[in-house]
């Protein structure tokens, strides 16, 4: 009988576990991710709703169903980056396709919103742009949820269930950033910015301008050395043109800079505190890499050095309120740029120093 | 047509998103004293933005936010094992 047992058993083991094995493993996969998918889902809707309810309070009455057609227009809103094969000219390729994206963004939402100020106009596009993330990870986790279920494929599923505790906590930071650019509260990102600002309160004012799109020229004298602080304007949620900014600089205005210094916030590790500063070289701007460019080629071609400091911090910090510990930190960047200036740059020379980052929260 | 998580009964309806948890806080610096003091965040508030409030050190009212931050999340202590 035992024996019997045993050879139904092996029968079991070789010719049927293989097949239902993987069908059980399939279905716990399936309704691990179904689960996140609702929470996602409704993180989506949440912020969705907050971002329409936040537009209709600059309104002028009447109608909304035109404004939530118009945000359901730019939540599946969508950039096809230029062609790669001749990669010749590219960044310029990708300068033009970003620029019209976020012209189209700022214009849509100033017609949804005609009651808010310039400033206001910016943090409800990032606002806007927060609820098109959480509705393009949304809808790809479901594309591979329904793939998986529809092909009954066990790795299809399992390729977003590796990745999905990172999305899960991307998706609720995203969350928290919509209550930062609703309320217009600094966010991580923002503490380049900062440092900058706070440097330019340290030291003499000599001018002032718009210099680039959304970027502000600070001319300061430091210690006999003059220092050209170039930032995006607040406290709307900007980047602005920091890579034109320093171009402009260079090649129209005719600075013959000694060194150029970019402030930024930097990604750290797991386990690594949150407000450490380190200092580099090289160009710290993050985004798709055309300021960036602009910045390097510039810096090759007139032969000046380029130093980086960077503050880091998780991608959640980044984009969710400034914590305590970054905020602190930019004082110590100020030092810090300070003393590169002393170091670096002769008496009577000329430096460039560049905030980097999302203006929200931070004015002029 | 995709139609998931829509009906009575799906996940959807019984997952609970927990409240957001931070409370945002302004730091002012007074522009007559030169004190420091802080209060929660108000909406239209950003750095070195200037607000009208009494000092509550030397009574004066014009003040300038030097900082906005949510307070650092505490880990608790690991056990060493």
């Amino acid at each position: 009988m035992i024996q019997v047992l045993w050879f139904l058993f092996l029968i079991s083991f070789f010719f049927i576990y293989p097949y239902f094995g993987q069908r059980t493993q399939l279905a716990f996969v399936l309704r691990y991710i179904e689960k996140r998918l609702a929470v996602l889902k409704q993180l989506r809707d949440e912020v969705r709703e907050r971002t329409l309810n936040t537009i209709k309070k600059y309104i002028d009455g009447g109608d909304t169903s035109p404004i939530e057609k118009e945000l359901d227009n730019l939540l599946e809103f969508f950039y096809i980056p230029p062609e790669s094969m001749d990669p010749s000219g590219i960044v310029y390729k990708l300068e033009h396709i970003l620029e019209i994206g976020d012209s189209r963004f700022e214009e849509s939402v100033a017609k949804m919103a005609p009651k808010a100020d310039i400033h206001r106009v910016k943090s409800l596009s990032n606002l806007v742009e927060v609820a098109r993330a959480l509705n393009l990870i949304y809808r790809v986790v479901r594309h591979y949820y329904l793939l998986g279920k529809r092909m009954a494929n066990y790795f299809l599923a399992l390729q977003i269930q590796i990745q999905l505790p990172m999305i899960m906590e991307l998706a609720e930071s995203y969350r928290q950033a919509s209550y930062a650019f609703l309320k217009g509260i600094p966010i991580g990102d923002g503490v380049g910015v900062l440092s900058a600002a706070k440097f330019v309160k340290e030291s003499k004012p000599i001018s002032e301008t718009e210099i680039a799109k959304d970027t502000w020229l600070n001319v300061v004298e430091f210690e006999g050395r003059r220092v050209y602080v170039v930032r995006p304007i607040g406290p709307g949620g900007t980047v602005g043109r920091p890579g034109e900014a320093v171009r402009k600089l260079v090649y129209e205005m005719d600075t013959k800079p000694d060194l150029i210094i970019t402030i930024d916030a930097a990604l750290k590790l797991e386990g690594e505190e949150t407000g450490k500063i380190a200092e580099g070289v090289g160009v710290a701007i993050g985004g798709p890499g055309i300021d960036k460019f602009k910045i390097e080629t510039l810096a090759k071609e007139k032969e000046v050095p380029l130093y980086a400091i960077v503050i880091y911090q998780s991608i959640i910090e980044a984009i969710t309120p400034m914590r305590e510990s970054i905020v602190k930190s930019a004082d110590s960047v100020v030092s810090r740029v300070k003393e590169l200036i002393k170091s670096k740059v002769p008496s009577n020379g000329t430096a460039i120093v560049a905030g980097i980052g999302n203006t929200v929260g931070v004015g002029l | 047509m995709i139609r998931t998580f829509e009906g009575p009964g799906q996940l959807g309806a019984i997952t609970k998103l927990k409240p957001m948890p931070f409370n945002p806080i302004t730091q002012l610096k007074c522009q007559s004293c030169g004190s420091i003091h802080t209060r929660p965040h108000k909406e239209g508030d950003y750095i070195f933005g200037g607000v009208e409030e009494k000092c509550p050190n030397c009574g004066g009212s014009k003040h300038t936010i030097i900082a906005i931050y949510v307070e650092d999340q505490r880990q608790p202590p690991r056990k060493q094992t």
